[in-house]
């Protein structure tokens, strides 16, 4: 299945899009998923997919088990660094 | 939250039904919405990018006092986004100013200036004054320090932020909804002080957060707690996610509503 991938904050400054989209099987667990998808990004850009404070929801839900499979139908992985004021 | 039964309570008055005529005729806003507005205190951590845009709609739409909270002056690289500050007070305190700004809008509303930022010293006290609390600060630790204080205090609590042309909103009920350490257990090891952000994201961002503000303090539905709000200012695209409270979370893992 095809995922979007979307970027939000400072991964998507380093990696200099804000959505791709990858194909990805059903069942992958999201962990896999996000090292697949980091594997195609810039090295300052994947760096931030190994932080334990990255925000990622799939499909509208915040998703933070690394171990969770993407079922079939999957559409959508955000991925969002943490933002502050200023 | 400002109650019709709180001690205090002020009523509107003709000035009022005059000023806010527009927004009385909203839908489930009305003159009782209004009027907790006009006896809610809000405390807004930092009037920098965000926090300017949000203590001027807050005023704006009518909230009776604020307390704004910011140390340090005013700078050039301020300017292209800190809508309360003005060229002229270059160099002089950043909440005097935002202050000033303000009380020429409105000057019915009372402004509480507090030259510093939060600390431990302060957090505890300037929540405990306030019936909502929006946090624009540039530092975790500040956001830390806020949101441990608003859930123990069981203050409610807009958690406002950007990067570049990218925003997010998490509006905080405490002892209910997912609270910042919820999402976000730890500091974010690759977070700078000064970070790329334009002036628009800012606005819309701080806009945002005050709107869901008004939805936690008002009867205005359509409250977004217990999701983040991730906002793309340059391709104008929200994204809601919903958000679990972590039974594990070292801040709200034990709370209740209150």
């Amino acid at each position: 299945m095809k995922i979007q991938f979307v970027l939000s904050g400072q991964v998507a400054h380093q990696a200099g899009c804000s959505q791709s989209q990858l194909e990805v099987a059903a069942g992958t667990p999201l962990g896999e998923a996000l090292a697949a998808f980091g594997a195609g990004l810039p090295t300052a850009a994947a760096a931030y997919l190994d932080d334990a404070t990255l925000f990622v929801a799939v499909d509208g839900e915040h998703a933070p088990d690394r171990e969770r499979l993407l079922p079939e139908g999957t559409r959508e992985v955000l991925i969002m660094s943490p933002m502050a004021g200023g | 939250m400002a109650a019709a039964d709180k001690p205090g309570f002020e009523e509107l008055t003709p000035d009022d039904l005059a000023t806010y005529e527009w927004q009385l005729d909203v839908p489930q806003f009305g003159e009782a919405g209004q009027a907790v507005l006009k006896n809610t205190t809000a405390l807004v951590s930092r009037v920098g990018g965000l926090g300017s845009p949000v203590a001027f709609q807050l005023a704006a739409a009518g909230v009776g006092r604020l307390i704004l909270a910011h140390g340090g002056n005013l700078k050039p690289s301020d300017l292209n986004r800190q809508i309360t500050m003005t060229r002229d007070g270059l160099g002089t305190p950043r909440c005097e100013l935002a202050k000033a700004t303000i009380q020429r809008f409105k000057p019915e509303i009372e402004v509480a200036a507090v030259p510093s930022n939060i600390t431990e010293d302060n957090a505890a006290e300037l929540v405990a004054q306030a019936d909502i609390v929006f946090d624009c600060a540039p530092l975790f630790e500040e956001r830390f320090l806020m949101n441990r204080e608003c859930v123990r205090q069981g203050v409610p609590l807009v958690d406002a932020a950007m990067y570049n042309t990218d925003g997010s909103i998490l509006p905080v009920i405490p002892g209910e909804t997912a609270c910042l350490a919820c999402l976000f257990p730890e500091l974010p090891p690759h977070w700078r002080r000064r970070f790329p952000v334009i002036g628009t994201t800012s606005a819309m961002v701080g806009t945002i957060a005050v709107m869901e503000g008004l939805k936690l303090l008002t009867d205005l539905p359509g409250s977004n707690a217990g999701r983040l709000i991730q906002v793309d200012t340059l391709n104008i695209a929200v994204r809601k996610i919903a958000v679990a409270r972590r039974t594990d979370c070292a801040v709200c893992g034990k709370t209740s509503p209150r």
